[in-house]
């Protein structure tokens, strides 16, 4: 009841002007951005956290939050009316988004992509609420033997599931992330490994220019490198959705809402894969008639990847506030931002600050629903953002990258930091490395170095009970699969087993 | 890609082994007598041990692949620096390149103003074409750059109170 009591005394808190301002303001902002190919949540969130870091904790939290969700539905704008995601959250919308805006219903398409924005985020609140506390109070028995493998495990699972095409690069792309955490003053005996002899390179590489760097600086240069984008011409008439038409769909919402979620939780797996795998299982539990029309202009595939996307959001802040392990790559930034702001995310934070997290469900309502009402309101007018010629738009943006990395501690190594990850990111990328791996190593560099010397020093140098614990076996025994999985002999293995019940059973 | 990967895999192993001779290199604090189970350079070594091994099994993917015999030819360099999406790339990270090693040294609105005006002509303004004919976009650069500039430097210095470089 106390539970229940804090988050009724949440909300009640955040209704205020000050915070309905600022989550107008952040959301609209997180929407443009979003909608402009190229433009990330995560570099939105790290720009704004270098331009919030002298508010108070809550003010500065909940604009990050709306931006976040915001940028996270912005996208679906340019990825119907442009065919191009304008996050890669988005990827999934333009499949059946665009078809519905080159048969002339763009502004159906936007009103059906903005309600599936919300029932996601809703979703994703609920569950937020609900398993926090819970995750929040079974993490407090965690030591730092589970902490190990917790770290370990992200960054495998990270790495599988947001590599393109090959596992083995994720997984290098992780541990160089790791390996980035390192340098610098270590926080046991405050030895300083890896800097040369350099002063700044003593005090580590800070994750928020290395973020600005690797999402903006690269993406910059990403940008510039294509031919034009065109706008489909088409006339934007209705876009308020008929109710009707999309509560149809339940099964789909709430199947959508809870995959999203659930994927938003796993470690550094974004928005991006929660839209996909979400519009896959929409389309596989399709009947066979209807799957046809998916990838032509199908609402409810549609509806899907909205869905999906936005209730990933609250379902990636739900290991950040327990765990300090962020669920994707804008929440990572989050979690940074909060460190900076003197919360300490983790599992005492229901002891240090119990009523923080129903704050934040709060601010993920005020943001979800600011989300809706700007959604639905001035379309059109949005519209012309997109017609912004990018020689103009990216000059600025990367004065925003360059003071952003300055603001937070006044000085220019940051910058070079960030000029040194945009390139390397940008470099990584044409590589096929994906850069969420290795945001998540720099965040768990730090859990990993202390929480395995600690557990060392705990058994006396001893492994075993970094296998003998249950929680600790269960994880290990996760990562094994994962990564056996995707190895050549035991998909041979699985195939043979599976021929010869086949052959049994025809016998 | 098997080409590209066979050569960062190797530079990688490289990396992973360096890593793990420097991280053995670290004290291990048991001379101050402090446990040397918390020594600094286990986890760095750990790291450096699986870098080395993922990039070796890269390497020899990549060897299974054909990825040492693809020679590189002149004609795909050449082709590779001919095409404008490089020509784009390698001008847009010159110039912002350029404009961060110049700050703290120049007057900051007075650099930024240049960068934006240099970057939005490095992409719009045509030699081909006659200067008479290009006036208004010259002009749109200069006028989008000083009121970009001049608001970052107000908004950042007035409303966040944050000191610029």
């Amino acid at each position: 009841m106390t539970g229940l009591k804090m988050l009724f005394d949440a909300v009640i808190g955040i209704f205020n002007p000050r915070s309905i301002f600022d989550a107008l303001w952040a959301t609209q902002l997180g929407i443009i951005i979003g909608m402009l190919p190229g433009l990330t949540a995560t570099m939105g969130v790290a720009l704004l956290t270098t331009l919030t870091f002298n508010m108070a904790p809550n003010n500065a939290i909940l604009i990050l939050i709306c931006m976040y969700i915001g940028a996270i539905y912005g996208g679906s704008r340019s990825a119907i009316l442009l065919n191009i995601p304008g996050t890669p959250a988005n990827a999934a919308t333009t499949v059946d988004g665009y078809p519905l805006a080159l048969k002339g219903e763009a502004g159906r398409a936007i009103g059906i992509a903005t309600t599936g924005s919300f029932l996601g985020s809703v979703i994703g609140m609920l569950a937020l609420a609900i398993f926090t506390p819970m995750i929040g109070s079974v993490a407090l028995s965690f030591q730092s033997f589970e902490f190990f493998w917790f770290a370990i495990f992200g960054i495998v699972i990270c790495g599988n599931l947001t590599a393109p095409k090959d596992p083995l690069k994720g997984w290098i792309a992780g541990f160089l992330g790791l390996f980035v955490a390192m340098i610098g003053m270590e926080g046991i005996h405050a030895y300083v490994r890896f800097s040369f002899g350099s002063t700044e390179l003593s005090g580590g590489i800070s994750l928020i220019p290395a973020m600005v760097g690797a999402f903006g600086f690269a993406e910059i240069i990403t940008v510039m490198r294509f031919t034009k984008f065109e706008v489909v011409k088409t006339k934007i008439t209705r876009v308020i959705p008929k109710w009707k038409e999309v509560l149809k769909y339940w099964k789909t919402i709430i199947r959508s809402g809870l995959v999203g979620t659930f994927i938003g939780a796993i470690p550094g797996v974004g928005e991006d894969i929660a839209a996909w795998v979400s519009y896959d299982l929409t389309k596989r539990s399709a009947p066979p008639e209807v799957r046809e029309s998916f990838g032509k202009g199908n609402v409810e595939g549609l509806l899907a990847a909205e869905t999906g996307n936005n209730a990933c959001v609250p379902g990636a802040i739900i290991p950040v506030l327990t765990l300090a392990i962020p669920g994707s790559a804008p929440a990572a930034v989050l979690l940074g931002a909060m460190l900076i702001h003197g919360i300490r995310p983790g599992p005492l934070i229901l002891v240090e600050f119990p009523t923080f997290i129903y704050e934040v469900v709060a601010m993920v309502l005020l943001a979800t629903i600011a989300m809706y009402v700007l959604g639905l309101s001035m379309v059109k007018s949005l519209v012309k953002v997109l017609l912004i010629p990018r020689q103009k738009l990216m000059p600025i943006i990367f004065v925003l990258c360059v003071v952003g990395s300055f603001a937070l501690q006044a000085r220019l190594f940051d910058v070079g930091v960030m000029i040194v990850f945009g390139l390397l990111g940008f470099i990584l990328r044409e590589m096929e490395y994906p850069m969420a791996p290795m945001v998540l190593g720099i965040i768990l560099g730090d859990i990993l170095d202390k929480n395995l010397r600690r557990s060392l020093v705990l058994s006396n140098g001893s492994l075993v009970p970094f296998f003998t614990r249950p929680i600790c076996l269960a994880i290990f025994l996760v990562t094994v699969f994962v990564i056996v999985n995707r190895t050549v002999w035991f998909r041979n293995l699985v195939g043979a087993i599976k021929g010869i019940f086949r052959r049994k059973a025809t016998d | 890609m098997p080409k590209a990967d066979f050569y960062t895999s190797i530079i990688l192993m490289a990396f992973g082994i360096i890593v793990l001779i420097l991280s053995l290199k670290m004290p291990t604090m048991a001379e101050q007598s402090k446990n040397p189970y918390a020594a600094p350079g286990i986890v760095p070594a750990l790291l450096g041990i699986i870098i080395a091994f993922l990039s070796g099994i890269m390497f020899f993917r990549s060897i299974r692949k054909g990825g040492h015999k693809k020679q590189i030819t002149g004609e795909a360099i050449k082709g590779f620096f001919i095409h404008e999406s490089t020509n784009r790339m390698v001008k847009t990270i010159l110039i912002c390149v350029l404009y961060s090693l110049l700050l703290g040294h120049v007057n900051f609105v007075l650099l930024t103003t240049l960068f934006i005006f240099i970057f939005v002509l490095t992409f719009e303004y045509s030699f081909k074409e006659r200067f008479k004919s290009q006036i208004r976009k010259v002009l749109m650069a200069a006028v989008l750059a000083a009121i970009t500039s001049t608001t970052v430097y107000g908004v950042f210095v007035y409303l966040f109170l944050v000191n610029l470089p």
